[in-house]
């Protein structure tokens, strides 16, 4: 096992948007603005790490029939325990954070993870697999989202750069979301291609 | 048979498990949940009625979009304006607001509790001060720029300004109604 590797695995080899392919509800929906792709791509990556380190840990213990059931009822625990915690103790985060949060409950990335990494390998090495498509995840949703404000508020992380009238409303509207997913993806296989 | 029952019994007791474990988070979040709640509800109440130094006692309604009413009080008792809560539907169902309305019946601020539900980017810069900025010192009927009123509207989210304006426009028609013609309070 090799920390590293894992984790390049998951920010570029096996990139889950530009690679995989998956999660791609959350991707498409609040990548209207770089900070809305920063906040949802931690809020994942954070509860990424933690499911695939418990679902590793009790992955002996589930029969196999039943797997897909267990994963899920222990990732929607994971995450309404969050919420809570969140709500109750952290406002601060909770406040910047925790639109996010009842969308992960429904992002396949992490059931996706459970079911092809967390459920064969070791706990730690699940640990490493989440830090590195979480971080995979927020970098293609802070891309994402970055263009799309750029061309369509033209502004970045809400600080103004391009004038007035460049804005292009259509990038922030949900058809912009399916044209620069689909320009990155082109970008990413090209360069991917080279090697 | 024993390939049936093994599974279940295992997905029950991981059942079991995370319902004890969230049954038990909720116990002890409960109350923090709740006090963040106040004093977040607190805090948009003094921030849309600057001048009040207390607040009464807040009254339920349940007339069209307004949940409650809690009279601001200056610092001898006497009301100097209404605190009125609307649960609107902007986008989707679920935009929490918070105005405040003086005793002539003018807008004295407006507070966007929680637009988590409309759409990032867009409906949700309503919780940007350049947009609920623009409502303090209105009154009669409040209206989009559109509509013929002079608020200007959040670009690409007319549905949830109109839904904020209009918001306002039943809130000061409410309190009017209500506090300040013949005081049937």
């Amino acid at each position: 096992m090799n920390p590293v590797k894992i984790i390049k695995n998951g920010i570029i080899d096996e990139n889950p948007t530009f690679v995989q392919v998956i999660g791609m509800c959350p991707t498409l929906a609040v990548t209207s603005s770089a900070t809305n792709g920063v906040g949802m791509g931690l809020s994942t990556t954070a509860v990424l790490i933690c499911s695939n380190f418990v679902i590793s840990l009790i992955r002996k213990i589930i029969p196999d029939s039943v797997r897909i059931p267990c994963y899920i009822v222990v990732i929607a625990s994971f995450v309404t325990i969050v919420q809570m915690l969140l709500k109750g103790f952290v406002p601060a985060l909770n406040a910047s954070l925790g639109v996010y949060i009842p969308l992960i409950v429904v992002n396949c990335l992490i059931l996706a993870r459970a079911e092809a990494y967390a459920g064969k390998n070791s706990p730690i090495a699940s640990l490493f697999d989440g830090i590195g498509m979480g971080l995979g995840f927020t970098l293609a949703l802070t891309v994402l989202g970055a263009v799309r404000e750029l061309l369509g508020n033209g502004s970045l992380f809400g600080i103004a750069i391009l004038p007035e009238t460049c804005k292009t409303l259509l990038m922030i509207l949900p058809p912009g979301a399916f044209i620069t997913l689909a320009f990155l993806m082109v970008l990413v296989n090209l360069m991917r291609n080279k090697k | 048979m024993s390939n049936i029952i093994k599974p279940a019994a295992v997905l029950l007791i991981i059942c079991i498990i995370a319902a004890g474990l969230l049954g038990y988070v909720n116990m002890i979040t409960a109350a923090p949940i709740a006090e963040q709640e106040a004093a977040a509800k607190q805090e948009s109440m003094t921030a849309v009625l600057p001048d009040a130094a207390s607040f009464g006692d807040e009254t339920e309604v349940s007339e069209g979009n307004i949940t409650s009413v809690t009279p601001a009080l200056d610092a001898d008792g006497n009301e100097v304006g209404y605190a009125v809560a609307v649960t609107t539907k902007g986008f989707s169902a679920g935009l929490k607001l918070m105005y405040g309305v003086d005793t002539e019946g003018v807008i004295t601020g407006l507070s966007v509790v929680d637009c988590s539900n409309e759409t990032p980017g867009l409906g949700a810069n309503a919780a940007n001060e350049g947009f609920y900025g623009q409502f303090a010192g209105k009154s009669g009927s409040v209206a989009v720029t559109k509509d013929g009123g002079e608020i200007e509207a959040l670009t690409g989210a007319t549905i949830t300004s109109r839904a904020v304006a209009n918001a306002a426009a039943e809130a000061i028609n409410y309190v009017t109604e209500n506090y300040l013609e013949g005081g049937a309070n």
